[in-house]
């Protein structure tokens, strides 16, 4: 090595190979093998588990994500028309008794598709205060 | 972690580090054995304590380890480990809150007993431990490559991902300083 004089300096070089040498001695090189196995050992379900986390954290963020679309798409949706009885409870003084029984056989057709009453007693038979009582308990 | 057919002492270090990523533990604790020794050479010169030294040369395994499968053969693996534990020396000499591992005189007081170290220790050794303290991390780190652990400038620039160039200047400033201090 021509280039590099300084290298020849034994006295430097000897004394750079000297440091730490009792520190490489005293090592108990044995003990620090089966040291650092025990080591990789515990850290190994530490790693594990690290490496679940995102895992988990994915997963999480696509439930919120989904649930978060399933909510828009519910807001932005065509949306239901006003409750009819809003309009009968405004009209209902100004109808007469056929013009109440139209309305409410409007209704007991809309209702009977989703639930029919059993044993139901007809319109025919009822007053104009008992139709109003009947159209203002299905104002809820 | 399943055991494979376990490696003979005998195998390479890139035999060994297939064998370790395999499950093979024995892989790991036979490339301790190979390097463990320089490995603390080279902890003690860079300023670790000799209490400190099994310690940090456990964390540095554990990281090379860890890392290990970044390690792309650029250099020889005890190179590479060595730089690791450049790193593992700086982050305790941070947590301890100083700038340097070990201040000259608390190195100096934290010999042990031992009539022959301390006799071939001398007042040169001192003086040289007390230089390096002093020396930028990059210049120590070559110094002790170079010097102590004897290896060629091309190695030292793979492992530190520098140029020989570099790791030629970085040395030679080291040295100059150091006979500097040393006269």
């Amino acid at each position: 090595m021509k280039d590099d004089a300084t290298l020849h300096d034994a006295k430097l070089q000897e004394l750079a190979q000297r440091l730490g040498a009792h520190a490489a001695e005293r090592l108990d090189v044995e003990a620090t093998a089966a040291a650092l196995v025990r080591r990789l050992h515990e850290r190994e379900p530490q790693r594990r588990f690290r490496w679940m986390q995102p895992a988990w954290l994915r997963a999480a963020a696509a439930v919120l994500v989904l649930a978060g679309g399933v909510a828009l798409v519910r807001r932005l949706g065509p949306t239901l028309p006003p409750h009819p009885s809003h309009y009968v409870a405004e009209d209902l003084n100004g109808l007469s008794a056929a013009e109440l029984r139209d309305v409410l056989s409007g209704l007991d057709q809309t209702l009977n598709q989703t639930a029919p009453l059993p044993s139901e007693p007809g319109l025919n038979e009822l007053g104009p205060e008992q139709l109003k009582a009947v159209l203002h308990s299905l104002e809820g | 972690m399943a055991s494979p057919e376990p490696v003979a002492a005998s195998s390479s270090d890139a035999a060994l580090i297939a064998a370790w990523q395999a499950g093979d533990e024995q892989a790991a604790a036979e490339l301790v054995r190979r390097h463990a020794r320089a490995l603390a050479r080279f902890l003690a010169g860079g300023g670790a304590r000799e209490a400190d030294v099994d310690d940090l040369v456990q964390e540095t395994f554990i990281r090379a380890f860890r890392a290990v499968g970044k390690f792309r053969g650029q250099c020889q693996f005890r190179t590479w480990l060595l730089t690791i534990g450049g790193n593992v020396l700086k982050d305790a000499g941070r947590r301890a809150g100083r700038e340097k591992v070990v201040p000259l005189d608390d190195a100096l007081r934290d010999r042990d007993g031992d009539p022959h170290e301390q006799a071939v220790a001398g007042e040169a050794a001192d003086r040289l431990r007390a230089g390096l303290a002093r020396l930028p991390r990059m210049q120590r780190e070559v110094f002790l490559l170079r010097a102590q652990q004897g290896l060629a400038y091309e190695e030292i620039a793979a492992a530190l991902d520098t140029s020989t160039g570099a790791a030629r200047v970085h040395y030679h400033h080291a040295v100059r300083r150091l006979k500097g201090w040393l006269e």
